[in-house]
């Protein structure tokens, strides 16, 4: 019986990039520079990171569709390189949440499609796609005789995540599950993925964005920064980081772009960590500050904000959460 | 034996799977559907249009040696449609899978990327094919009466020989498209594979160079015969007996050329991840 569900070990993967049509320059991105987790039978790991941190390059090496530079990857005990057929046999791939299914078929013709790939036929397979239909709420939104093309985002992912549990694999490995979607949807897939791990003891391995959702589901995280897992834990562990900071939010209104509002801060804050948000016509800047600084802080800021015609709505001081050690880790490569 | 089995299980769910694809699509797609039956009616009529223009039938038919130019242009045409939609649905479809984004979900899939390559884009062509060849069966039948539906029934045994090389050919330029960022390049093959094939004029009239390509691509063969089929009474069975060898002579040299190229593509796809 293997303990860890799934093994990265010391993943190194780099592409060439070229450009020019005459002159053709190449230039290597290394997308991974020595990624090593491990996730735990039954657990919801998180892998959390800035864009182009190497987080889908990590799934991708992991679902057998990239092969690593270096390195190597366990999925229960399979290579994934070595065994990708074994390894394909057990798990539930859900990369883009946008697209992969075919266009002029419906819900239910795309999930069949995917069961008889997988040699599910008959009976097995009708059962199959209406529990799935119902624990993904996707029978009352009408997705089983709407064409793929008519779906919206949310039913979108919601199929995803139903092909990937197809052939009920004990590991799920889902490429930010919740991108874009309403906060119904989101909310459901969250609850899902739990339901998944807890009750029909899965491994789920998910990547994202959202602090929130990961601090909400995921019993352990890793954080990755520019190809590597710079820190590991359960949230309460990764929080313990951020001992001795206070976040201060400023919530504000400008009439300026977001790069302006990051270039902005960064030349107040200097190498103090922060994270620009833009919902609405309002700014969410949370600044990661050191323990007995914040009043400085706070009034340099608003004094700044003043002389660029900022209108400040509201200033407050927050617990300390995944966000703030997000931050804190990753400062300096641009706040994510 | 297991190997074996187990092989024949991935044939199974691959052929079950695009099976139930390719007819819900038809299902969905009525108006296509439709146009397929029609499409070797419009080259037939194009042709017999521009042929009375040129001259008249009983020339064309002097010119190439048939004995009802009718009966041949509407069966040359059924030909080359259903050989156009082989090609067609084998080197598209693996480009589709690339841009709706499918491609990674059959990597991952058990059978993976090599069957569903194989097993998998043989099924519709097949398919396709068929339905394009028997479209025409009530113009053959109103030509040619039973005798001309038999004649249309050895055509379609020769399509499908003359298929299985062309399987072998359309993997090879999938798997080349995979590895190429502009995969519309394929466009240019049934443009060129209309002037190569000889359906609608003697080869002769094509330049040296031409007549060579058109000696390696199988759709030639099955054209010619065609011709052969198309004479009043029986055709020559042992040129008839040549053209089938010849044809399963480039079905072994295409497919020994494309496994490797479907071997090389997948690792291709892997190594630079250009299919997600």
């Amino acid at each position: 019986m293997v303990s860890d569900a799934i093994i990265a070990d010391n993943l190194w993967k780099s592409f060439i990039e070229t450009r020019g049509f005459f002159k053709r320059k190449k230039s290597i991105v290394e997308a991974l520079r020595g990624v090593s987790f491990r996730v735990h039978r039954g657990e919801v790991y998180g892998l959390l990171g800035p864009n182009g941190a190497g987080k889908t390059t990590t799934i991708k090496i992991l679902s057998t569709l990239l092969l690593p530079d270096k390195g190597k990857a366990l999925i229960l005990g399979h290579d994934v390189v070595e065994e990708a057929e074994k390894v394909r046999r057990v798990i539930g791939v859900s990369l883009s949440v946008e697209r992969g299914f075919f266009w002029k078929l419906t819900g239910y013709e795309n999930l069949r499609y995917f069961g008889l790939l997988h040699g599910l036929h008959g009976d097995v397979l009708e059962e199959r796609i209406n529990y799935l239909f119902k624990i993904l709420g996707l029978e009352e939104l009408g997705a089983r005789d709407k064409f793929y093309e008519d779906f919206s985002l949310g039913m979108k992912a919601r199929l995803s995540i139903a092909r990937a549990l197809l052939h009920d694999p004990p590991v799920l490995i889902l490429d930010e599950p919740t991108l874009g979607l309403d906060p119904a949807s989101s909310r459901h897939i969250r609850e899902l993925l739990v339901k998944l791990s807890r009750e029909e003891d899965k491994t789920v391995l998910i990547t994202s964005h959202n602090m929130f959702e990961v601090e909400m589901i995921c019993d352990r995280v890793g954080i990755i920064n520019k190809g590597r897992i710079i820190a590991e834990g359960t949230v309460q562990e990764l929080k313990k980081i951020v001992i001795g900071s206070v976040p201060v939010v400023f919530v504000f209104h400008l009439k300026r772009d977001k790069s302006f509002v990051e270039s902005f801060f960064s030349e107040i804050l200097g190498s103090i960590g922060f994270v620009v948000e833009l919902s609405e016509d309002y700014y969410r800047v949370r600044v990661l500050v050191r323990r007995g600084e914040e009043d400085v802080i706070v009034h340099r800021v608003l004094e700044k904000l003043r002389s660029v015609g900022g209108r400040v709505k509201e200033v407050r001081i927050e617990e300390p959460s995944l966000e703030d050690v997000f931050i804190k880790l990753t400062s300096g490569s641009g706040g994510g | 034996m297991s190997f074996l089995k187990q092989e024949y299980s991935m044939f199974l769910w691959v052929v079950r799977a695009e099976l139930h694809a390719y007819f819900s699509w038809l299902r969905n797609n009525r108006l296509f559907a439709f146009m397929m039956l029609v499409w070797p009616y419009l080259f037939a009529f194009f042709m017999i249009g521009l042929g009375v223009l040129l001259g008249s039938l009983s020339v064309y038919a002097e010119r190439m040696g048939v004995s009802n130019p009718l009966f041949y242009i509407i069966v040359a045409s059924g030909v080359l449609v259903s050989s156009l939609n082989i090609m067609d649905t084998i080197v598209w479809s693996l480009v589709d899978y690339k841009w709706l984004g499918i491609l990674p979900y059959i990597i991952v899939s058990p059978p993976g990327f090599r069957r569903v390559s194989v097993y998998g884009l043989t099924i519709p062509s097949i398919i396709s094919g068929f339905i394009s060849l028997t479209s025409i069966l009530p113009a053959v039948l109103f030509l040619e009466g039973w005798l001309g539906c038999f004649k249309l029934f050895i055509i379609l045994l020769i399509v499908y020989i003359g298929m299985l090389p062309l399987i072998g050919l359309g993997v090879f330029l999938a798997s080349i498209t995979l590895m190429l960022k502009e995969e519309s390049f394929v466009s240019f093959l049934s443009p060129f594979m209309l002037l190569v094939s000889g359906v609608y004029y003697p080869l002769s009239v094509l330049p040296w160079f031409l007549r060579i390509i058109a000696r390696i691509f199988p759709v030639t063969y099955v054209v010619e015969a065609v011709k052969l089929v198309s004479v009043l009474g029986y055709p020559d069975i042992s040129r008839l007996l040549q053209i089938v060898g010849l044809l399963f002579i480039l079905m072994i040299v295409y497919n020994l050329l494309f496994f490797p190229a479907v071997k090389r593509a997948e690792y291709f796809v892997k190594k630079k991840g250009v299919a997600v």
